[in-house]
C-alpha cells in the first residue's frame, strides 16, 4: 500500500513525454470517501448500525481514447479508514478496514472541462482484523461506478482535476452470513478527490 | 453516446441500495437469574459486562493447562459477537483480574451454578449480593478433573468447561436445557451453540439490572 505514492509520482514523472504522442488519459488524485452503512442489525429491540468512517484514498487512474469523444480506461484506489458500531448513541470502534478498488471505466468530455465516466470493477474490503463481522476475512464484490472530472489548467504538462465519484457495491461478509444474515447488503459510496492530470484542456 | 448512457448509470445507482436482513435470534433459552424479591415476588436480574469495562481481565492459575484452556474460552465467547460486545484479556497478577479460575472444587459455601461433564466438573462463584443487586469482581471459576489420568477425554472436557465457566462469567447465569448447548448443565459439546450465541447477543443487549462495583 505504501507504494501507490511512489508509483504515481514515476509515472507523472517518467511516462509524461512518451504518453502524450498518444493524448493518453493519465491522472493521481488525493481525496476522502464517504460510505453508507455496512450493515444493520436488531438484537432484542436495539438497532445496531456499522458504518466505516470517512476514509482517505489515493486513486491512480490511466486510459486511452478508443474515438474521438470517448476514452477507456483503468482505474485503482486505495481508502484507509476505521468502522465502527452504533447503538442507541454509543459507538463502538471495531478496528480498521483497507478498501481497494479496481475499475475499468469509459470516459468523455460532457463540455471541455468536465468529463464523465462510469466503470465497473471490483472492490476488496480488508478489515485489520479477523473479528466480528469479519470473522471470516474480507470479501471482494463487484463495483459499479459513475463520476465527473473537472479539468483546470495548472502548468503546462499537467490540470489539475477535481473528481467526484458515486459507487455501489454489494457486500456481505462470510461471517453474517454464517450468524443468519438474509439479502444483499449494497454499499453506496460517494468520494470526493483532487489531484494531477496531464493536460486535457487546452493550451492557451 | 455519453449524454444518453449516463442518465441511466445514475439511475441505476440510485435504485441499486438494499439492505440485508437481519436474523431474528429467537432461538435463545433463559439466561437471567431470578431470586425472590422483598414482597414475595421474584427480581429477575440480568448482567452484562458493560463497554466501559472491556477488556475484562482474566487470570487463570498456572496448573492443568488452565491458561491455554481461558485464552480459549476467551476467543471463543469473542467470536460469538459481531460487535466486540465482549473482550477478554488475560493478565499475569490475579489481585487485577476480573475472573480467577483455579483448579480445585467449588466451595459449599459458594453461591454457584456448577458443571458436571463425565471427565470434569466445573463451578462458578458470582460475587453477587442479590440484595442490593450489586455484584463485585472477581468471579471464581473452578474446574476439578475427576479422573486423574491424562486422557485426551480429559483435556476436551477441561477445555469445554472452562469455555462453559466463563460463560456464566460473562452474564449467562442459567443452563441450557437443551444437550446440544455448551451451556447445557452437563456439557457434552465443545463449542457454543446458534442457541448459546443468540443467548449472549441477547444477554449484551438487554438491559442489566445488575450493578458492577470495583
Amino acid at each position: 500500500m505504501r507504494s501507490f505514492p511512489i508509483v504515481a509520482a514515476a509515472l507523472f514523472l517518467g511516462i509524461p513525454g512518451i504518453a502524450q504522442a498518444q493524448q493518453p488519459d493519465l491522472y493521481f488524485q488525493l481525496g476522502a470517501v464517504w460510505a453508507a452503512p455496512l450493515l444493520h442489525d436488531n438484537i432484542a429491540g436495539e438497532d445496531i448500525t456499522t458504518q466505516q468512517s470517512i476514509a482517505p484514498f489515493v486513486r491512480l487512474g490511466a486510459g486511452l481514447p478508443i474515438a474521438p469523444k470517448i476514452g477507456v480506461g483503468l482505474e485503482a484506489t486505495a481508502a484507509w479508514g476505521g468502522y465502527s458500531a452504533d447503538e442507541d448513541g454509543t459507538t463502538t470502534d471495531l478496528g480498521n478496514i483497507t478498501t481497494l478498488s479496481f475499475l475499468a471505466n469509459l470516459n468523455g468530455p460532457i463540455v471541455q472541462r468536465l468529463h464523465w465516466r462510469v466503470g465497473l470493477g471490483m472492490i476488496g474490503t480488508i478489515p485489520s482484523d479477523d473479528s466480528g463481522i469479519f470473522l471470516q476475512g474480507g470479501k471482494w464484490n463487484a463495483l459499479f461506478s459513475a463520476g465527473l472530472d473537472y479539468y483546470l489548467p495548472l502548468l503546462t504538462k499537467f490540470d489539475l482535476m477535481i473528481g467526484a465519484r458515486a459507487d455501489t457495491h454489494t457486500l456481505t461478509p462470510d461471517q453474517t452470513t454464517t450468524v443468519g444474515f438474509g439479502g444483499t447488503q449494497w454499499v453506496p459510496q460517494v468520494s470526493l478527490g483532487v489531484g494531477l492530470s496531464l493536460r486535457k484542456t487546452p493550451k492557451s | 453516446m455519453s449524454r444518453r448512457l449516463l442518465p441511466w448509470i445514475l439511475l441505476a445507482l440510485a435504485t441499486s441500495c438494499g439492505d440485508s436482513t437481519s436474523p431474528l435470534r429467537a432461538d435463545a433459552y433463559e439466561w437471567r437469574l431470578f431470586v425472590p424479591a422483598g414482597g414475595g415476588g421474584t427480581d429477575t436480574l440480568a448482567f452484562a459486562w458493560p463497554g466501559a469495562s472491556l477488556p475484562v481481565k482474566i487470570w487463570a492459575e498456572d496448573t492443568l493447562d488452565l491458561p491455554a484452556y481461558a485464552a480459549n474460552g476467551i476467543t471463543t465467547w469473542q467470536d460469538q459477537f459481531l460487535y466486540a460486545e465482549f473482550r477478554g484479556q488475560m493478565v499475569p497478577d490475579s489481585n487485577d483480574a476480573d475472573i480467577i479460575i483455579v483448579a480445585g472444587q467449588l466451595p459449599a459455601t459458594a453461591r454457584a451454578l456448577r458443571s458436571m461433564a463425565r471427565e470434569c466438573e466445573g463451578g462458578t462463584d458470582v460475587p453477587l449480593d442479590p440484595s442490593t443487586m450489586i455484584l463485585t469482581p472477581p468471579f471464581h471459576i473452578y474446574i476439578d478433573p475427576r479422573l486423574e489420568d491424562d486422557v485426551p477425554a480429559l483435556e476436551s472436557c477441561l477445555n469445554f468447561t472452562t469455555a462453559h465457566e466463563l460463560g456464566h462469567a460473562l452474564g449467562i447465569f442459567q443452563h441450557s436445557p437443551d444437550p446440544n448447548d455448551l451451556m447445557y448443565s452437563d456439557p457434552v459439546v465443545t463449542a457454543p451453540s446458534t442457541r448459546d450465541r443468540n443467548t449472549v447477543n441477547r444477554a449484551y443487549h438487554t438491559p442489566t439490572t445488575i450493578q458492577l462495583s470495583r
